[in-house]
């Protein structure tokens, strides 16, 4: 039996998907190995991507104290937020109709200004649980990073949530950086993963980044670079006997065949 | 509002006894009476070991029920609550004890009309809607239920809770195996998505 190396991905439905088939497949997906492991850098992406939208979700709630208000904003910006604006389209088309159809609310309250608080709550509540219990759901917890600080989320006096420090420390090199460095064929074998031709941006910028590495090992690794590689650093220091736990195998199993391991989905 | 039986130690003397070991800690005879010359507020005392003074919080918004006052609603509506636990847990019949529940569970909205108590009196009303919520139907278990019962007598005493402490609790519901988030809250999320892509 193989262990896992824990992807972002699978953090957040464990975390963020509460009562949801998702959190329940990904958890029975943990019981199927040995050790599970998780790396800092995937708290990291968790922290500065899908705990951040929530974060940005409950301060919208804040503001507009209003729940279809809110909706309607998120929906307007669209694709790229992370943020599902299929769903919340969903959402916000049946929000405003809310005292004709409470029922297909979970939240409390029949009014908008009380469903805005009711998931203003919630969504306090569930960031800071999950932020606490991040550490805890693997077996073991490896590949700290020196260079980034674990700082909980905290509310402000104002009502918004503060996630900084969301990056690294820039005044630092990655500390990832040495050991990327010191195995150049494996950056090789990853960059060559990468489709050329590829127009999604976040290939552009790994293939870039490795390119980087690759043709000047000299200089230091910043915190850019380092987020750039993204996938490709769960593919590179996923250890030998354990597979990238990830629901994102389009990107993730390319990389990890590359170096000759695997990609798995819960 | 009446008391709800919340044990809170009492002291009643015009003079307080101190104890002859230097401490400055007050002595009480075991033949001294404790009960209160004013209800519900407990004298202060000097010393090293001396207690602030405590005020019940019924004394403390003694009010006529039906007042619009709305903590003291608010205290109305969380001792019909932890009533109906508190009659829940007592009770042999699970059949009639779900019946309890069941009729706390009502109360939550106009429970939840009184967050502007505070955050931590919010969070806890919120999590404890989505607990039951997420059992769909299935009755509490004896555990959940004390833990409910608890939290909910707890909040009766401190309903101005921060934040934090409010979260705290929560977790106690969570650790008894109530799940008190919103099921539709996952759906926010994007497939797939990762920071890098910002």
């Amino acid at each position: 039996m193989s262990d896992a190396y824990v992807e972002t991905t699978v953090l957040t439905d464990i975390l963020l998907k509460p009562e949801s088939p998702k959190q329940r497949r990904a958890t029975t997906a943990l019981k199927r190995y040995t050790k599970t492991l998780l790396p800092v850098y995937s708290i990291k992406e968790w922290k500065a991507g899908p705990l951040h939208n929530f974060a940005y979700l409950h301060d919208k709630l804040v503001f507009t104290k209003s729940f279809s208000q809110t909706l309607n904003a998120i929906s307007a910006l669209g694709r790229g937020t992370y943020l599902k604006s299929t769903a919340m389209e969903a959402l916000a088309a049946t929000a405003t109709s809310l005292k004709a159809a409470p029922q297909k609310y979970a939240g409390l309250g029949n009014r908008d200004d009380e469903m805005a608080d009711s998931y203003r709550l919630a969504l306090a509540s569930l960031i800071i649980r999950s932020w606490r219990k991040r550490r805890k759901i693997t077996t073991h917890v490896v590949d700290d990073l020196t260079c980034y600080v674990e700082v909980e989320p905290r509310v402000g006096q104002d009502g918004f949530f503060d996630l900084t420090p969301q990056k690294c420390d820039g005044d630092q090199e990655c500390c990832l950086g040495p050991r990327l460095k010191a195995q150049p064929q494996l950056l090789e074998a990853l960059r060559k993963a990468i489709p050329e031709n590829s127009d999604r941006t976040e290939d552009q910028r790994r293939r870039q980044a490795l390119k980087h590495l690759l043709k000047h090992p000299k200089d230091k690794v910043d915190r850019e670079t380092c987020r750039a590689l993204g996938d490709a650093i769960y593919a590179f220091f996923c250890p030998q006997n354990a597979v990238v736990l990830t629901t994102n195998l389009r990107d993730h199993a390319p990389l990890a065949k590359a170096i000759g391991k695997k990609a798995e989905e819960p | 509002m009446s008391d709800t039986g919340t044990s809170i130690a009492k002291v009643s003397s015009d003079e307080t006894v101190w104890l002859p070991d230097g401490t400055g800690a007050p002595a009480i005879s075991q033949t001294e009476s404790t009960r209160s010359p004013i209800r519900g507020i407990v004298p202060e005392m000097r010393g090293t070991l001396a207690l602030a003074p405590v005020i019940e919080i019924d004394r403390l918004y003694d009010a006529v029920p039906g007042t619009s006052s709305q903590i003291v609603r608010a205290l109305e509506l969380l001792k019909q609550a932890s009533d109906l636990l508190e009659t829940a847990r007592k009770s042999d019949s699970p059949l009639d004890a779900d019946r309890c529940v069941q009729r706390a569970q009502l109360l939550l909205p106009k429970l939840f009309a009184y967050r502007g108590l505070g955050d931590g009196y919010g969070v806890i009303i919120n999590s404890l809607h989505f607990g039951l919520a997420n059992l769909h139907g299935t009755p509490l278990t004896s555990d959940q239920l004390n833990a409910v019962w608890r939290i909910l007598r707890e909040l009766r005493t401190k309903p101005a809770m921060t934040l934090e402490q409010g979260i705290q609790r929560v977790e106690e519901f969570e650790a008894c195996g109530l799940g008190v988030d919103p099921p539709d809250v996952g759906v926010l999320l994007e497939e797939n998505q990762s920071a890098e892509n910002e």
